[in-house]
């Protein structure tokens, strides 16, 4: 099932499972997409008005519904804020508990070749201060189906950061009757080698094709990738304690990196851990360019992580081939079945 | 009720509101509290006439300046209190303050200060009553201010295009904190034609401090936004007797420069007094009318302290 795919089946499931469950957003309504012919009763289009569309669905939050509302492009998302971090965020402490406001925000977000400067902003680490609010960044199908389904649960507000670039990402997995409780992170690697890469979002398909050719070459790192940030700790214990195993950390964030959230993640870890060395791979400080030659520069690849790999544990360099355009670039279209095993 | 019993009885709201609020500004400067106070004093008609103009299962949702909407609405006058002093016994447990009112009890439904916040929200609380079946009215407080807002606009489509039942009061009292209305639009702007014809939603402006005024206006508008399945907007004209935010009622603010000496304008047309002179019309004497309302005030200024005297500000 590709990662586009999950979400929509597990909002289907959602409006089919719960009346008071309802679906906004722009072109929601349009036949062939699958909602309104459906579910007529809770499919609504909303007006290019994405503050006060927002504000509907907090109100009707604060009412016992449970309404989804989805945003093409965070940057549309932004003029939502107030209703976001300042409404929602705030509404079940601001009014002395008991007064639950659970609106879900599915926003679509970071990187897609030739939207630019104002189309691919990774904004993960605005929402980590909003304290009540429940943060879900799925990096695989099954994390975006199962996190769609805990979400539509939860009485707390969330919002959900969909990375366009996982769109065609693919994975077989079995769909639960249950709604189970889901995790903070997912690892990938054997702890063979003295290194954890932590990742999250759109990192992780580049890490794990990084991890083939280290494996290939008889490194063995592992990945810890980050996919739920809950409002109470964003980072948990278990997943600290799992870092704690490794003497080298390599962070790598496909947002610039300072003050992102792997920044964020880096200081926690050093105010918890002791003698630990910490690297990082990232963004450049500058918004993500139009111009595909430049963004294929812009981007962290999996060539940049297998040197550092190398470099950090001092193996010999490996020859690499070039990351091709289509792979730097484009959406990876590939099956993430075998890492699972 | 009859017309008589209906005044007196919207004296006693304003009154209330008037003196709870008396002493909460009283309070608040000689125990040095540094929150946000944002008196309705002057506007008590506006609450009140929307209060009794509309019925019990219709709900409020407030802003800034919202003691006055939660008190005409029925609100626990106790937890008010408390929760204007920080204590934990207040109706958002002192997490709010004097910006946060909430009385689930009476469908006060809560306030929030962010101009422009509350009308989406409101529209959405329509909504949900709405796919509930319910047949009632959500009502939603803003200024002035506002109204300028592009939520507003944005929501009176909104709230237009999906038929919900929500009526928006305008209370105008000219100013956002202190910048003067004339300074801030358009010159000719036309709320009428934007909303009626633009909009295609209701809209009735009226004299805010006259109590019957704003009770006939919102009755009628409740009808016709029930009926019609349309958004209404009622539009009061009214006076802020106190500066925009803090616990001084100042007559010094009300002939400042910026208010182009409203402090006249501001005798003239007390509410509670336009209120006295419609019971006149009843047949009642100013006497009666002076030991009623010396009653009230004693029996709210009891029921304001009985409350304060529990709360330790140095404490909470």
């Amino acid at each position: 099932m590709k990662f586009t795919e999950a979400i929509k089946l597990a909002t289907i499931r959602t409006l089919k499972e719960d009346k008071k469950c309802l679906l906004f957003g722009l072109e929601i309504t349009n036949e062939g997409n699958g909602f309104i012919e459906k579910f007529p009763n809770q499919v609504f289009e909303t007006p290019v008005s994405e503050l006060s569309s927002t504000g509907l669905v907090v109100g009707l939050a604060s009412r016992g519904f449970k309404p989804i509302i989805v945003y093409g492009r965070i940057e549309f998302a932004l003029l939502a804020f107030d209703q976001i971090l300042t409404q929602a965020g705030r509404w079940e402490y601001m009014f002395g508990g008991n007064y639950s406001c659970p609106a879900k925000f599915r926003i679509q977000i970071g990187r897609q070749w030739g939207n630019g400067p104002q189309h691919t902003a990774n904004y993960h680490s605005v929402f980590m201060q909003a304290v009540e609010i429940d943060i879900f960044i799925p990096s695989t199908p099954s994390e975006a189906y199962n996190q769609i389904l805990y979400m539509s649960k939860s009485k707390n507000p969330s919002v959900l950061l969909e990375h366009r670039y996982l769109n065609l990402l693919d994975e077989d997995f079995k769909i639960e009757k249950k709604i189970k409780k889901i995790s903070t992170s997912k690892v990938y690697g054997n702890k063979k080698d003295n290194i954890v890469i932590i990742t999250y979002a759109d990192t992780l398909p580049i890490a794990l094709k990084a991890k083939d050719i280290l494996e290939i070459n008889n490194i063995f790192p592992t990945i810890l990738n980050l996919s739920f940030f809950p409002k109470n700790q964003r980072i948990s214990n278990k997943d600290i304690s799992f870092i704690n195993k490794f003497k080298n950390i390599l962070l790598v964030d496909s947002s610039p990196y300072d003050f992102g959230i792997l920044s964020g993640v880096q200081s926690i870890l050093s105010l918890h851990l002791q003698n630990k060395n910490f690297y990082k791979l990232s963004s450049p400080n500058i918004p993500a360019p139009s111009s595909p030659m430049l963004m294929h520069k812009y981007y962290v690849n999996k060539n940049n992580i297998v040197n550092y790999v190398c470099k950090i544990l001092k193996r010999k360099n490996i020859t690499l081939s070039k990351v091709s355009f289509e792979e730097s670039i484009l959406w990876p279209n590939f099956s993430i079945n075998k890492y699972f095993k | 009720m009859n017309k008589k019993e209906i005044l007196l009885k919207a004296l006693e709201d304003m009154i209330k509101i008037r003196i709870i609020e008396e002493n909460i500004s009283k309070e608040f400067k000689k125990n040095k509290v540094l929150s946000f106070l944002h008196l309705s004093i002057g506007q008590e008609a506006c609450a009140t006439g929307v209060a009794f103009g509309t019925k019990a299962q219709d709900n409020f949702f407030g802003n800034h300046r919202s003691h006055g909407h939660y008190l005409a609405k029925g609100g626990n006058i106790s937890r008010m209190i408390y929760e204007v002093f920080g204590d934990n016994r207040g109706c958002c447990s002192g997490h709010g303050g004097s910006m946060h009112m909430l009385d689930k009890n009476v469908n006060f439904l809560g306030s929030v200060p962010i101009l422009g916040s509350s009308l989406p929200i409101a529209s959405g609380i329509a909504m949900s009553e709405k796919l509930k079946k319910k047949n009632n009215l959500t009502i939603v407080f803003i200024g002035d201010g506002s109204a300028e807002e592009g939520s507003f606009y944005e929501t009176l489509n909104m709230a237009g295009l999906y038929k919900l039942p929500l009526l928006i009061v305008i209370e105008d009292n000219k100013y956002a904190v202190e910048s003067d209305k004339f300074k801030r639009k358009v010159n000719g702007y036309d709320f009428k034609s934007i909303i009626e014809k633009g909009l295609k939603a209701n809209y009735n402006r009226v004299d805010g401090q006259d109590f019957l005024k704003v009770f006939d206006a919102s009755k009628k508008l409740r009808k016709k936004i029930l009926k019609d399945k349309s958004v209404g907007v009622l539009h009061l004209d009214c006076l802020r007797f106190s500066k925009h935010s803090g616990a001084e009622i100042s007559t010094k603010d009300q002939k400042s420069k910026y208010r182009k000496n409203e402090y006249f304008e501001i005798i003239k047309k007390d509410p509670i007094k336009i209120l006295k002179q419609n019971i006149i019309r009843t047949g009642m004497s100013l006497i009666q009318i002076e030991k009623i309302i010396n009653k009230l005030q004693k029996k709210y200024n009891k029921i304001f302290y009985t409350t304060f005297n529990k709360i330790n500000i140095k404490k909470v």
